[in-house]
């Protein structure tokens, strides 16, 4: 084959990944801000693990239950902070350490523990009760709740906010089984309006730490 | 015919290349095992909250040896002197991820070791799940991993209190989300 290509025929090949190479660039670059204009809405702010809303995005009517107290409902969100995060007891790895973190950015922060409250929700309502929750949302801290409900009062809140849960099949144990769920976290302000999302996998504690403290400022 | 006469050097090379290579893989092995192991370190498990019945054990895996291992399942330590165990209980390898902001979690059925690496089992990602032991804060939880070549992996885990644990700070910084710590992309 090395006979079959005369000298003459090598030089032009040679030229043409220049030219190749410069058409690749441009449909490259010309994609990359293509798909970052539109992927990133001009509302949304992106730091790190964490998007803030501007404007806010206002939380839908809902209502669930919690021990010792009267029902968790968008009005009783009211006049504090709340950091929303779904799950449920029987999860061995994600909410643990979820809570845990948020735990530590609220111990962590100049923000008064007692104007901000983690709610823990349960989309597991099957195994855990608002007992079981109150025992289990207290390990994290005293600032941190849980509450729960039936399927219909979870599903008033989680689906107008875009959160994602479903139970997984259980195995040859019926009363083991997984909840697959959104791990994002709402950070809901004193008018019950959600003002930033946290991706809690993503995130380091300090920069919920930061965002705490900037809030406590403004306050 | 000048062809051969260039080709034949390069085969005899390749062949002794090849030789070299089958004498070298039979010996290699047995060197390897000789004091090389697969072993576990900083072993933890966060205690779980009050009510929980399951749990997380953390750890770092990595094999010394020449030779791949691959980890195919999880024991509980059932020995008379082993205060933890409980034979009620379960114990699975499981792994979670975080896929567009959806955590989910599968079994993990086979878990290769690459030789002379190491694979994190980290929150959010590999874990060893426990149901149903009792977990005592300052206490230790062993289990055994075994390995497809029907070799045992022992790990003794502190069962710390999440609060104020010094691995929770240490591990947790960026918490679970599967790009951060990429479980290795083989795992079944």
């Amino acid at each position: 084959m090395a006979n079959a290509s005369p000298l003459p025929h090598v030089a032009p090949p040679a030229r043409a990944p220049l030219f190749i190479g410069l058409a690749l660039g441009l449909v490259a670059a010309t994609a990359v801000f293509l798909l970052l204009g539109t992927r990133t809405p001009a509302f949304m702010e992106t730091s790190g693990g964490i998007t803030a809303l501007t404007p806010p995005l206002e939380m839908p009517a809902f209502s669930l239950e919690a021990a010792g107290e009267p029902s968790i409902t968008r009005d009783t969100l009211m006049g504090h902070w709340t950091l929303l995060s779904l799950g449920f007891t029987s999860c061995p790895d994600i909410c643990p350490n979820t809570l845990a973190l948020l735990s530590r950015a609220v111990t962590q922060s100049s923000f008064p523990s007692e104007d901000i409250q983690v709610l823990f929700v349960s989309v597991d309502p099957e195994r855990d009760t608002p007992q079981k929750l109150e025992t289990y949302a207290k390990h994290f801290g005293e600032f941190v709740a849980g509450a729960t409900g039936s399927q219909e009062q979870l599903r008033a809140l989680t689906k107008p906010l875009g959160l994602f849960y479903q139970k997984d099949d259980p195995g040859i144990d019926p009363s083991h089984y997984n909840v697959q769920h959104s791990t994002t976290v709402l950070l809901v302000g004193p008018d019950a309006e959600v003002v930033a999302l946290i991706r809690s996998g993503d995130v380091e504690v300090s920069e919920i730490v930061a965002t705490l403290d900037a809030l406590g400022e403004r306050a | 015919m000048k062809v051969f006469v260039v080709r034949l050097p390069l085969l005899a090379a390749a062949g002794i290349i090849a030789f070299a290579f089958v004498i070298a893989s039979s010996i290699a092995p047995s060197v390897a095992f000789a004091d090389c192991a697969v072993r576990s370190e900083e072993a933890y498990i966060p205690l779980p909250p009050p009510g929980a019945d399951v749990a997380a054990a953390y750890f770092t895996l990595t094999n010394d040896c020449q030779s791949a291992a691959t980890v195919i399942g999880v024991e509980a330590d059932h020995t008379e002197s082993s205060k933890g165990a409980d034979r009620a209980g379960t114990i699975s390898l499981h792994q979670s991820s975080t896929v567009h902001g959806i955590a989910r979690m599968m079994p993990a059925k086979r878990i290769p070791l690459h030789p002379g690496s190491s694979v994190a089992f980290v929150p959010g990602g590999l874990h060893v799940m426990l149901h149903g032991q009792e977990l005592r804060a300052g206490e230790t939880f062993q289990f055994h991993l075994v390995l497809e070549d029907g070799n045992r992996v022992s790990v003794l885990a502190d069962v710390v209190s999440g609060r104020t644990s010094a691995h929770r700070d240490h591990q947790n910084h960026g918490g679970h989300e599967d790009h951060k710590h990429p479980p290795a992309g083989d795992v079944e």
